[in-house]
Order: structure tokens, then C-alpha cells, then sequence
């Protein structure tokens, strides 16, 4: 019963938050004006806007999804929403504007409330103290749906009691996510769920077999999963005593943190290996399962997945065919699992997939899944019946699918070369730029040191020159991720009319779609560390919204970067970035050329410091600093030296103070 | 050439006031009848003399001048110290200069003579599109603190013979009506005709036109 009402509840599984902008700021900034950002924090997750230069009532239009794990009342700490709104100090410690503090398990629950409202600010403490002025924020509670269509796929033939009923809904939920598939998946439902169950029968087979393998491929396919896959593994290792309630509650716990998820993927891996690696498997399989159009894009997960994991995309290209066997091992390892020591353990594990890959639905959409949940608790048992029938006939399916899937293989491995390609292109071009900079820093230093030369006074001046400069730099750097985002935003317009991130439904509109994809990530590479690896998460439900390594989710320290929150949308978003705009639309058409132009304008306009990142032209200036007041502190010495010996001229013998002038003129 | 002429009184007068507002361009105006389009930030001190009859006295000026900075140096005392007069500049173009005005009185109170004569003057009269002093403003201010007032300009000559010649009147009257008997104006007074070294200022100003 409880269990029934539980899984009535719609529980989010993660919150999509936009910051519009923000009014009524206590100035903090020069000329009554502030370079504001705001920082977006639940839990350990951060991400920042951009930097809203010289306004006094900045508007960012940038939006984050962060992952709501245990939504509920116990854990408001881990729910509860910052908006923390920063004024960015070109020296010292960016100030506090102030910070709206959201309690998102009550929000949540106030049905009433409007999506877009206005929060006021509060100070540091989360009290109010003063006006602080109020930020526009848009608070969307989300289902993931990202994996909702990989594990329809994949997991679609198990017909299992809960896992059955957790299908339904989640069909019922993609229905509506993904209007332009639905029609095409609902058919496939039981259908589906039946192979899935052969599939595990097969796996029987070879139950313990294989552990080394499937080890590795452990590994492997991982890297191919979205993160949502090994988020719900890592939730069935962490929370064990946990799951039997979790299979009640679908939403409670099935996601983790993304910065916590490799940690656990792995911890995991060492824990239950048999359990994981089967879901891991999976993975791939639904993948797989998938329509074919989504090739590329399985393409750029594996290459993201190994950038993520540090495995290379080619072992998993040899594997795909081994990995079938392995997955029904692991498949098998399941089973027993279920039927030897826990069945909640795996069902859970099951169920929590299946909640993972519910597609992010409003709450209009509850009132369909409910029924369709009902539906599913009675097929739950005929299922249950079924259940060895299917499994025979999974088999034969997977014999199809393993054609299906030695096809993909093929496709990918061609992918991926031209992947390789351009990977290796882009490093090139990466490395011609770090030469350019490190000549430029060079260039800059004999500068200096020519300036230092200089009296004091131009000294001074020169160092407020550098500051300048910087700050134009610090202008400069958000152009160029820009495009990347544009791009992604062309690509996603589609998406983004649904904001439901439909996985299915892009692939069926453009055959390649994702080729193209892969190349925006990599304008970045000068400017972030980790290249191309987190863009795979532009689709993953956790950061649906960021084309940006996940480094940016995990960032601790948040320093403004360019653009580490996506633009609104594709409409919107042109707005932050709009001196480049123009240059944008234009690179994104050619997109082959996009790196080598943006490169070439980016150095042709901005000057020696364009190539440097924020934090290092801060460390130059913070360096030139240090240097000045030494030689500053040499000048003080000096003019105390002469004011001294001043003094005794004065006391002693003034006349030689007689200026120059009259003495010439005396002689 | 008269250069060894006696003279009845030295006094030192002292240039103070902000940065830039012409404090060396009156001083080689008044000294040397010179004017520097681009002069530098004076370093250091120095100071020039200009012999001026006041009446049937003849009387040395010796006008220090020096840069003025903000920041208190070991040669403030050394320059106040002895000086009699005080010409008190601002900039009547900048009115940063003449806010500061108060913070130099201040300064000059602490080290000099408290019966010092000083004199606000209002430099680049030139400037007059450019003002943003009131010359009101700054009288009423000078009267307010029993200082002298004139506005100058160092640029055009206007005013600078007469500024510093007010002052050493002023100076002279102090002292000849014994107002001030003691401290440095006397000492200074008590050295007066044999003195050696005393340079007419006319004649060289005679040179100073030829060149």
C-alpha cells in the first residue's frame, strides 16, 4: 500500500533551475555598477553564469540541472537550492551580493507556486539583514530522461513484477517526452519487455563464467553508458539496506551525484561486480537496441565515456561482439542475485534503471503514468508467468540484434576513426596555439621588462594598461566557447521546444547529427582542460542543459569561466555572447573550419593575452604587482636617503639649493 | 652691479599646495621671469632668491619650492623650518587642488611659525574657461582663515609680481611692528646687510630677458 502511494508520488529526480536575472543589487562594483554573476549550488554541485558586466540589474538567462538523490524531507540539505549572487572583484575576493536560499522538497510540494518567481536575496547566513534586491529564477522538477530511451530498449523485454510496472510508467512518461516517438515505442512495449527477460535467461547460461572479462568489460561498456546507468549502480552499492524501500519509491536515491558517480562506479565495480557488470552491459545493449540513427551519437558517448574513464574507444569496438555474451553473463549474475540472496537488491537495481531512464515529464504527464502504472502491476504478474517463455524467445531475438548490433559496430568504428581524425586535428591546432601564446608571452615579457625601465609614474600607468588589457581578455574567452554552444543550440532547437531533451526523436530527424556535435567540444580545448570528454553530458539528464566538462559540475571553487552555463536557448542565448554572434552563425555553418577561424580571429583580435585563461593572466598581474611594490619599496628607501641627506643640506649649507638656474645665471 | 648690495631682511617663503598646480612655474616666473610649458614633477627641494625693494628696504626673498606630495617626508620640517611667508597654491581648474587646501594649512600650521604669513593663491587664472574654483569661494574661504588671497597666473604673468610682493609686505609689516619678535622671522631679519652672497635679482632678471 504504502508502496503504491509511494509510487503514485511523482518525486523529481533532478531540478532544473534557470537564473533570468536579478534586480534591487546593493552596488558593490565601480561607477554604481556591478560585474555580477550568480552561482547555482545544491549540494555539491555548482555551476556559475557568466559574468553580467557593469549593470545594475543583470540578466543572465542561464540555466543548470542539478540531480535531486533522495528527495526528501530528511535530506532538505542535500535539496536545497543556492542562487548565490556574486559581484566579481578585479582584485581580491569577488564580493557577495547576496543569496537566495531554496528549500526545493517544500517547493516541490507547493503545487500552486509559479514556476518563474522572484526570490529574495539574503545575506550569508541565509538571513535576511538588508535589501539585497531579488533574482528571477525558473525552478523546473524534472524526471531524467535520458536513459530513458537506452533502457527501454535494452531492459524493454524484462517483464518483471515491479520492474514491469516501473516500465510502464516509464513508457507512458516517454510517450509524452518524446511526442515525435511515441507512437513508434508504445507498440514495443510488452513486446520488448519479454526479449529483455529472455535476455537474462540467457545469460544464465554462463553464470559465473567469464569474471575476468567481464571485468574489463566492466570498464568498457561503462565508458559507453550515460552516466545514469552507473548512477543507479552506484546507488544500489551504496545504499544496499536501502533498496528494498527504493523499489517502492523509484525515485528516492536512484541518482547520485554525478561527481560522486565515478568514485562509486568503480567502488562498485569491486563490490558486486555481478550485479553491475550486468546493468553495465546493458548499457551497450540498449544502446544498441536502439534505432540506428542514433549510431553517431553512440559514437560520441563512447568517445566522451573514454575520455571520462580513460578507455579507449577501440577495445570497446573489439568487444561489441564478446560483450553480448558477456552481458548475458552478466545478465545471468542477475538473476541469480535476485534469486539467491536479495531479489529486493536487484529488483531494485532493475527498477532504478527504469527510474533513471523515465523521461523528464511534468507533472500534466503524472495523471497517464498512473494508469499506465496500474496497468503494469497486473501485467507485472502475468509476466511473472511468462516470464521463461520470453526468455526463450529472447534468445532468438538477440541472434537479430547481434546482426543489428555487428552493424553498428561497423558504422562506429568508421565514426570513430574520422573521430580520431579529428581529434588529432584539433590537437595540432591546439598545440600551434600554445606556441603562438607561449611567443606572445614572451613577446609580453620583454615588454615589461622595457617598461620597468620606465620611471615609476609609467610604471604605474602601464600596470593599469595590463589590467586593462586583462579585462578585455577576460571579455574575450567567452566568444569562443560561444559557437560551441550555438552550435549545440542549433542542434538542440529541436530539444529545447520540448525541454524534455528527447534522445529518440533527434537521431530520427538527422542521420549524423552527432559528428557534427563532436566538433564543438573541442574549441574548447585551448580554454578547458579536459577537452572533448564531458560533452557526451550535454545529453546526459544531468547536466541536459551544459555543454561543459564535468569538471564544471564539480567545481569547488567557482571562479567565473566564460560560459559555463548554457544560454537559455537557442533564441536567448545569442544575447550573452552577442559580439560574437554574427562570427558564431557563421562558423557553425562551416562547421569543419569553425576551430582553425575561431583560432585565427580569436588571436588576430584580442592580443598577446587573449590566449591566456583568467586565472593566469591574474597570476601575471598578481606576479607584476608583487614586483612593483618591491621596486616600489626601493624607490621609498631611496627618496628617504635623499630627504635625509636633504635635511642636513638644508641645516648645513642651503645654498646649494639654489636652484640650477639662478647659479648658471650668477656665474 | 648692486649684486653686493646690502638688503635689510632675508625671508623664506615657502611654496606648498598640490601636485601640478604651477608652484614651480610662479616660483621661475617671480625668480627668473620663466615659464616652462612642460616641467616635470619637481624632485627634491630647492629655491631661488629675488631681491625686491619694498619702500626704502631692500629685501631678500628666498622662495623654496618643492614637490607636492601627499606623503609626510623627513625634509617637511627642514623646509617649514625658518620660513615666514607661505604661498598657498591651488589650481583654480582642478578643485581637487583647492579641497586639499585645508589639509596644507594644516601641514604648514604643524611645522612653521604660527605667525607665518600665508597666502592662498589660485593659480592658472589662464585656465578661466576651465574654472571650477569660484574666486569667491576661495576669498571668502581666505578671509575666513585670516589668509591673503590672489589669484595668479604664472602662464600670462598675471598677478605673480604682485602675490609675492604682498607677502613680503605683509611679512614686513609683522615684523616692523614688532608683531613677531622671536623664532625664526627675527633670526632671519637679524642677518641682514652684511650678509654675503646677496645677488640682485634685477639684474639678473635683465639676464635672464636677453636670453
Amino acid at each position: 500500500m504504502a508502496l503504491a502511494d509511494q509510487s503514485q508520488q511523482w518525486y523529481p529526480t533532478s531540478v532544473q533551475v534557470t537564473v533570468f536575472q536579478a534586480r534591487n543589487l546593493r552596488i558593490k562594483g565601480k561607477n554604481g555598477t556591478n560585474d555580477a554573476y550568480a552561482i547555482m549550488q545544491v549540494a555539491k554541485d555548482k555551476f556559475s553564469t557568466s559574468v553580467a558586466e557593469k549593470c545594475v540589474a543583470p540578466v543572465w538567462k542561464e540555466e543548470a540541472t542539478f540531480d535531486l538523490p533522495l528527495f526528501h524531507h530528511g535530506n532538505t540539505e542535500r535539496c536545497t537550492l543556492y542562487i548565490i549572487v556574486m559581484h566579481r572583484a578585479l582584485v581580491g575576493l569577488d564580493k557577495l551580493l547576496g543569496q537566495a536560499v531554496i528549500n526545493l522538497v517544500e517547493l516541490h510540494e507547493k503545487k500552486s507556486r509559479n514556476k518563474t518567481e522572484w526570490f529574495k536575496l539574503l545575506d550569508k547566513n541565509g538571513k535576511a539583514d538588508k535589501d539585497r534586491g531579488e533574482v528571477l529564477l525558473d525552478i523546473q522538477f524534472m524526471r531524467n530522461n535520458m536513459t530513458a530511451s537506452m533502457f527501454d530498449l535494452s531492459m524493454q523485454d524484462k517483464p518483471r513484477s515491479r520492474i514491469g510496472k516501473l516500465k510502464d510508467k516509464i513508457r507512458g512518461k516517454k510517450k509524452d517526452g518524446f511526442s515525435d516517438s511515441a507512437s513508434a515505442i508504445v507498440p514495443s512495449t510488452t513486446q520488448v519487455m519479454t526479449d529483455s527477460e529472455g535476455e537474462g535467461d540467457a545469460h544464465m547460461d554462463s553464470p559465473g563464467v567469464k569474471k575476468k572479462s567481464k571485468m574489463k568489460t566492466l570498464f568498457a561498456p561503462k565508458s559507453n553508458l550515460q552516466r545514469n546507468v552507473s548512477q543507479s549502480m552506484s546507488t544500489l552499492g551504496s545504499l544496499p539496506e536501502k533498496n528494498s524501500a527504493l523499489s517502492g519509491s523509484r525515485s528516492s536515491g536512484l541518482n547520485m551525484d554525478s561527481p560522486e558517480v565515478k568514485k562509486k562506479f568503480k567502488f562498485l565495480a569491486h563490490k558486486r561486480t555481478g550485479s553491475t557488470d550486468s546493468k553495465v552491459s546493458q548499457g551497450p545493449f540498449s544502446l544498441l537496441g536502439r534505432s540506428k540513427q542514433s549510431a553517431g551519437e553512440q559514437n560520441n558517448l563512447c568517445i566522451n565515456g573514454s575520455h571520462v574513464y580513460a578507455e579507449e574507444p577501440e577495445p570497446k569496438m573489439t568487444k561489441a561482439g564478446s560483450s553480448l555474451s558477456l552481458n548475458s553473463s552478466g545478465q545471468g549474475s542477475v538473476e541469480d542475485l535476485r534469486r539467491g540472496q536479495g531479489r529486493h537488491n536487484s529488483d531494485v537495481s532493475v527498477e532504478s534503471l527504469k527510474g533513471l531512464s523515465l523521461p523528464s515529464y511534468r507533472a500534466e504527464m503524472r495523471e497517464r503514468d498512473l494508469l499506465e502504472q496500474r496497468r503494469k502491476e497486473q501485467e507485472q504478474q502475468e509476466e511473472e508467468n511468462r516470464q521463461a517463455e520470453e526468455r526463450r524467445r529472447e534468445e532468438a531475438r538477440r541472434l537479430q540484434e547481434e546482426h543489428a548490433r555487428q552493424e553498428e559496430q561497423e558504422r562506429r568504428r568508421q565514426e570513430e576513426a574520422r573521430q580520431a581524425e579529428e581529434e588529432r586535428r584539433l590537437q595540432e591546432e591546439a598545440r600551434r596555439q600554445e606556441a603562438l601564446r607561449r611567443q606572445e608571452e614572451a613577446r609580453k615579457a620583454e615588454e615589461q621588462k622595457h617598461q620597468e625601465e620606465a620611471s615609476v609614474s609609467d610604471r604605474l600607468s602601464s600596470l593599469f594598461g595590463i589590467i586593462r588589457k586583462k579585462e578585455e581578455k577576460k571579455e574575450e574567452p567567452p566568444e569562443q566557447p560561444a559557437p560551441a554552444l550555438q552550435e549545440e543550440k542549433h542542434r538542440s532547437a529541436p530539444h529545447s521546444l520540448f525541454r524534455e531533451h528527447a534522445e529518440v526523436p533527434l537521431p530520427l530527424a538527422s542521420t549524423n547529427p552527432f559528428e557534427e556535435i563532436s566538433l564543438s567540444p573541442e574549441p574548447l580545448n585551448p580554454f578547458e582542460e579536459h577537452p572533448p570528454g564531458p560533452q557526451r553530458e550535454v545529453r546526459s539528464p544531468h547536466t541536459p542543459s551544459t555543454g561543459f566538462p564535468s569538471r564544471t559540475a564539480k567545481v569547488s571553487a567557482v571562479k567565473p569561466r566564460p560560459h559555463p552555463v548554457k544560454p537559455l536557448s537557442s533564441l536567448e542565448s545569442q544575447t550573452p555572447t552577442s559580439i560574437s554572434s554574427g562570427r558564431d552563425i557563421k562558423s557553425s555553418v562551416i562547421h569543419e573550419n569553425m576551430p582553425l577561424r575561431m583560432k585565427v580571429t580569436s588571436s588576430v583580435e584580442s592580443g598577446p593575452y587573449s590566449q591566456l585563461t583568467q586565472d593566469e593572466l591574474i597570476s601575471l598581474v598578481v606576479k607584476q604587482q608583487a614586483e612593483l611594490s618591491k621596486k616600489d619599496g626601493k624607490i621609498l628607501e631611496l627618496e628617504e636617503y635623499i630627504d635625509n641627506l636633504l635635511v642636513r643640506v638644508i641645516e648645513e649649507k642651503p645654498s646649494i639649493l639654489l636652484t640650477m638656474g639662478s647659479t648658471k645665471k650668477a656665474c | 652691479m648692486g649684486s653686493d648690495e646690502a638688503y635689510n631682511f632675508v625671508f623664506k617663503v615657502v611654496l606648498i599646495g598640490e601636485s601640478g598646480v604651477g608652484k614651480s612655474n610662479l616660483l621661475s616666473r617671480f625668480t627668473k621671469n620663466e615659464f616652462n610649458h612642460d616641467s616635470r614633477t619637481t624632485i627634491g627641494v630647492e629655491f631661488s632668491t629675488r631681491t625686491v625693494q619694498l619702500g626704502t628696504l631692500t629685501i631678500k626673498a628666498q622662495i623654496w619650492d618643492t614637490a607636492g606630495l601627499e606623503r609626510y617626508r623627513a625634509i617637511t620640517s627642514a623646509y617649514y623650518r625658518g620660513a615666514v611667508g607661505a604661498l598657498l597654491v591651488y589650481d583654480i581648474a582642478k578643485h581637487l587642488t583647492y579641497e586639499s587646501v585645508e589639509r596644507w594649512l594644516k601641514e604648514l600650521y604643524d611645522h612653521a611659525d604660527p605667525h607665518i604669513v600665508v597666502m592662498l593663491v589660485g593659480n592658472k587664472t589662464d585656465l578661466e574657461t576651465l574654472r571650477t574654483v569660484p574666486t569667491e569661494e576661495a576669498k571668502d574661504f581666505a578671509e575666513k582663515n585670516g589668509l591673503l588671497f590672489m589669484e595668479t597666473s604664472a602662464l600670462e604673468s598675471t598677478n605673480v609680481e604682485a602675490a609675492f610682493h604682498d607677502v613680503l609686505a605683509e611679512i614686513h609689516r609683522k615684523v616692523a611692528s614688532k608683531e613677531v619678535t622671536r623664532g625664526s622671522i627675527s633670526a632671519v631679519s637679524i642677518s641682514n646687510p652684511s650678509a654675503s652672497g646677496g645677488d640682485s635679482q634685477e639684474e639678473r632678471k635683465t639676464c635672464c630677458k636677453n636670453l
